[in-house]
């Protein structure tokens, strides 16, 4: 009996040891792609949905002999999906990623993903054009000198060289003018919406007092993530959106939700509560709720994240909601300063999310395919296609007879005619081909929606000044911190991150709480992060472990 | 011959049958309320919505949103897929249940006591989500409709159920055919089943439920979209924020509005279940708690 115990545990030991070493995988660098090699990929993402059901697709697949399936990740459970059939060996082909460095390691570790070959000018000159425009810190996709994910580009921050939030208040200007007019306001509407912190709470306030939407008109709503905005104007460190932590003056860690200036804030968000200025039930908002108050009239102010294609949607929202209005001034865009004179704001990579590619599935050749596909995707006429449709059908290069319909391409410096359908109103009808969403294949496809026709101007020209607006100078930025962010070690801090929920969810308990006043609030929010909470103790570890 | 009529005397209600009959009135509602109100909102244009979120009765009504829903194959793509794994995987489960739950009826055999043990294990620990996904892609169910069946073969506490009605069922019965030459399966299918209709009604209509619920599978097991049970495509849906109304038919386009699309999807979903209960009302109010008490 004990011969056969000793016998089945060695035979299971070895058998153990033996599936663990498994040779490393090696790649070849130098495989060029041969198009006439039929591929079959699979791609792990969340757009793409249709992909394969029009003809933007056959064209695709027929020009580069592949047929590409997608998998739809599901968005709240995005990471068990990857995880588990990374795990499992079971990733497509191309799967989108979000960067967490400690899963990282472990797929390149494991072999589960492969690295890329190096992207070169001459063999992939797109794919090299935009890997040089990634900022800030692209680096972090590099280990040992062999690139294993890539980062896909946004287009969002076209017209300016800082990488900020979205973020932007939008305001009832119709309602603001009617109250300037009625005398009720004790400064001048600026004619450029920009406004200091304390003239959004007389305006917001006098919304409320006025009942301008009815009896539960709201002075001030935020998006569910960034409540409450207002901390920012005190604080862009310790608001909730942009929490971090930052070095104190002898050079150490310490956590922006208990600086000085953001307790400073938080009183002033209870402030704003009790005086019945912010939403009185932002405790049980969830979503987008935000928006519907807004498209309701009855909120005055909102504060949500605002590129081109998100503010689009709030006004068609409104619009939608209220045709008998005017658009454009019932959504205006408000620039706020905070008490330091300055606007606040995070810097933002210029990338999100990465794309992974299967350590064995994807084999040299299937890679160098997936390379063509992503360097003509980046292209002029990738990006042609992937935006308006296809040559000679949706869209035709601009001669210069051509005046009427025309769209010049800044990135590209050309002009295109585009033939679009259009709509009884004369508006440009986009064509049916979900295949368009294999733009995400290669990068973001948030650059089309500065020339989306289908996007009214003066939505993209309000985005486009926000981002013009905001300098160094007259900015105060919460800078991208890259060793926070991809600090591996650090089991308490991967564990815990900035604690945004613990942060929010206290706020909301405390603020909420009518018989607290403002320095009550300020003092159990301080308790409730302290040394000897357990929240605390978390928050102590994580900070010790940055300062080690 | 006068014939005897007997008067049921009514019984007369003091305060507290009208209390127990108020609160559970109440507590009805609550229950009512909610769904009322689903269907309110796939059936109103936004701007009804947005005026009130608590609908009871729409000022205007329209389709539009279940337009919107079924402009889109992949909720139909869907049922097809549930409806498969409702129709083989809840036999499946129930031939796996009962005769599992009927042999360890039994007083003796041998390992009955560790056999019971490690089932009982299974409902307080499992093996994880990697071990369990391991397990199931080593046997090839990958990326196949079979991964949304055969795993979940066994509910534990429903074959516990089972096994505690089946032990209440006299042993005369079973020793009788026994005498008679009928073989366990045959004792089980002639005897034990036939009188164990309300346990089965009931743990019939738990497995439609499951099943029809059924997504985490979906989620972990299968890519392809043909191949995506109901429930999975409804999360996605529910997820989505902003619906690409360019693919809806011109006519509903300004009508719908990303929670009265959601609120279709939902109540599209739950009609089947809901169309099912009545049905097996009768045996499910029996047999909720019959297994579960041993007499």
């Amino acid at each position: 009996m004990r011969k056969s115990l000793i016998f089945v545990v060695l035979s299971v030991t070895l058998m153990f040891l033996v599936s663990c070493s498994k040779p490393k995988l090696e790649f070849n660098d130098t495989v060029t792609d041969d198009l006439s090699v039929h591929i079959d990929l699979t791609w792990g993402a969340f757009s793409g949905a249709g992909l394969g059901s029009d003809d933007l697709y056959d064209y695709i697949s027929e020009r580069f002999n592949v047929d590409i399936k997608m998998v739809t990740l599901d968005w709240n459970e995005r990471l068990t999906q990857v995880r588990t059939w990374a795990m499992g060996n079971k990733l497509p082909d191309v799967t989108f990623f979000e960067m967490n460095k400690n899963d990282f390691m472990d797929y390149i570790d494991g072999d589960v993903i492969r690295p890329m070959p190096t992207i070169t000018e001459e063999q992939y000159p797109n794919l090299y054009r935009q890997l040089q425009s990634m900022k800030p810190y692209v680096e972090e996709t590099f280990v040992d000198g062999k690139q294993y994910a890539w980062p896909r580009l946004s287009g969002q921050n076209k017209y300016t060289d800082l990488n900020l939030d979205s973020f932007m208040y939008v305001y009832r200007r119709d309602w603001a003018e009617e109250l300037e007019s009625e005398g009720k306001l004790t400064f001048e509407l600026p004619d450029d919406n920009t406004f200091t912190i304390e003239q959004v709470k007389e305006l917001a306030k006098a919304f409320v007092d006025n009942n301008m939407g009815g009896e539960d008109t709201i002075g001030l709503i935020d998006q569910d993530f960034a409540i409450p905005s207002i901390i920012g104007a005190y604080s862009p460190n310790g608001c909730p959106a942009m929490i971090t932590y930052v070095k104190d003056d002898n050079g150490d860690y310490v956590w922006g939700g208990l600086l000085d200036e953001t307790i400073e804030g938080i009183k002033e968000f209870k402030d704003w509560y009790d005086q019945g200025i912010y939403y009185q039930e932002f405790y049980a908002m969830r979503g987008y709720d935000n928006q519907y108050k807004y498209y309701a009239s009855q909120a005055g102010i909102t504060y949500d994240n605002l590129p081109v294609i998100n503010f689009h949607y709030l006004r068609s929202g409104f619009a939608q909601a209220n045709p008998e209005l005017d658009v454009y001034k019932a959504t205006t865009p408000m620039y706020v300063k905070g008490t330091n004179d300055k606007f606040w704001s995070r810097e933002m990579p210029n990338y999100w999310s990465y794309n992974i590619y299967n350590g064995r599935t994807v084999t040299d050749e299937k890679m160098a395919r997936i390379l063509t596909i992503q360097d003509w995707i980046a292209s002029e006429e990738g990006t042609l296609y992937t935006w308006f449709g296809i040559k000679g059908r949706d869209w035709e290069y601009a001669s210069e007879d051509d005046t009427e319909d025309t769209i010049y391409i800044e990135e590209f410096d050309t002009t295109i005619k585009l033939m679009w359908e259009k709509d009884s109103n004369g508006n440009f009808v986009s064509p049916n081909y979900p295949t368009m969403g294999i733009r995400n294949f290669n990068q973001l496809a948030s650059d089309f929606d500065w020339y989306n026709p289908s996007i009214p101007k003066d939505t993209k020209e309000a985005v486009k000044a926000w981002q013009e607006l905001r300098t160094e100078e007259n900015t105060y930025i919460v800078e991208y911190n890259p060793e926070l962010t991809l600090k591996r070690d650090g089991v308490n801090y991967l564990r815990n991150d900035n604690f945004f929920q613990e942060y929010q969810d206290k706020l909301k308990q405390l603020v909420a709480e009518d018989d607290y006043t403002k320095e009550d609030v300020a003092s159990e929010f301080i308790k409730a992060f302290s040394n000897e909470s357990s929240i605390g103790k978390k928050l102590n570890r994580v900070l010790n472990e940055l300062n080690e | 011959m006068k014939r005897l009529r007997i008067k049921k005397k009514r019984k007369k209600l003091d305060i507290i049958d009208y209390i127990v009959i108020v609160t559970l009135s109440l507590f009805a509602i609550s229950i009512i309320i909610p769904f009322y109100n689903l269907l309110m909102v796939s059936i109103v244009p936004q701007k009804v919505y947005l005026e009130n979120p608590f609908i009871m009765i729409p000022k205007m009504a329209t389709l539009a949103n279940y337009k919107a829903v079924f402009s889109d194959s992949s909720i139909l793509d869907g049922y097809l897929i549930t409806l498969i794994v409702v129709l083989v995987g809840v036999p499946y489960n129930l031939f796996l249940i009962f005769t599992f739950g009927y042999a360890l009826s039994k007083r003796k055999f041998w390992g009955k006591n560790f056999v019971l043990n490690m089932v009982i294990i299974t409902m307080f620990f499992s093996g994880g989500t990697i071990p369990y996904f391991l397990v199931v892609t080593s046997l090839g169910l990958f990326d196949n409709i079979l991964a949304l069946i055969l795993p979940y073969g066994i509910n534990t506490f429903y074959m516990l159920i089972a096994r505690n009605f089946f032990q209440q069922i006299p042993k005369s019965l079973e020793e009788s055919a026994k005498i008679d030459g009928a073989n366990e399966f045959r004792i089980l299918w002639s005897i034990i089943l036939p009188v164990s209709r309300p346990i089965m009604a009931t743990i019939f209509l738990f497995c439609v439920v499951d099943r029809w619920n059924e997504w985490w599978n979906g989620l972990l097991f299968i890519q392809t979209k043909e191949l995506r049970p109901l429930q999975l495509i409804l999360r996605n849906i529910i997820n989505t924020q902003n619906f690409n109304t360019s693919n809806m038919p011109p006519a509903i386009q300004h009508l719908v509005f990303s929670e009265g699309i959601k609120a279709a999807n939902i109540f599209i979903v739950m009609l089947p279940i809901m169309l099912v209960y009545p049905f097996v009302q009768k045996h499910f109010i029996k047999g909720v708690l019959i297994g579960s008490i041993k007499s």
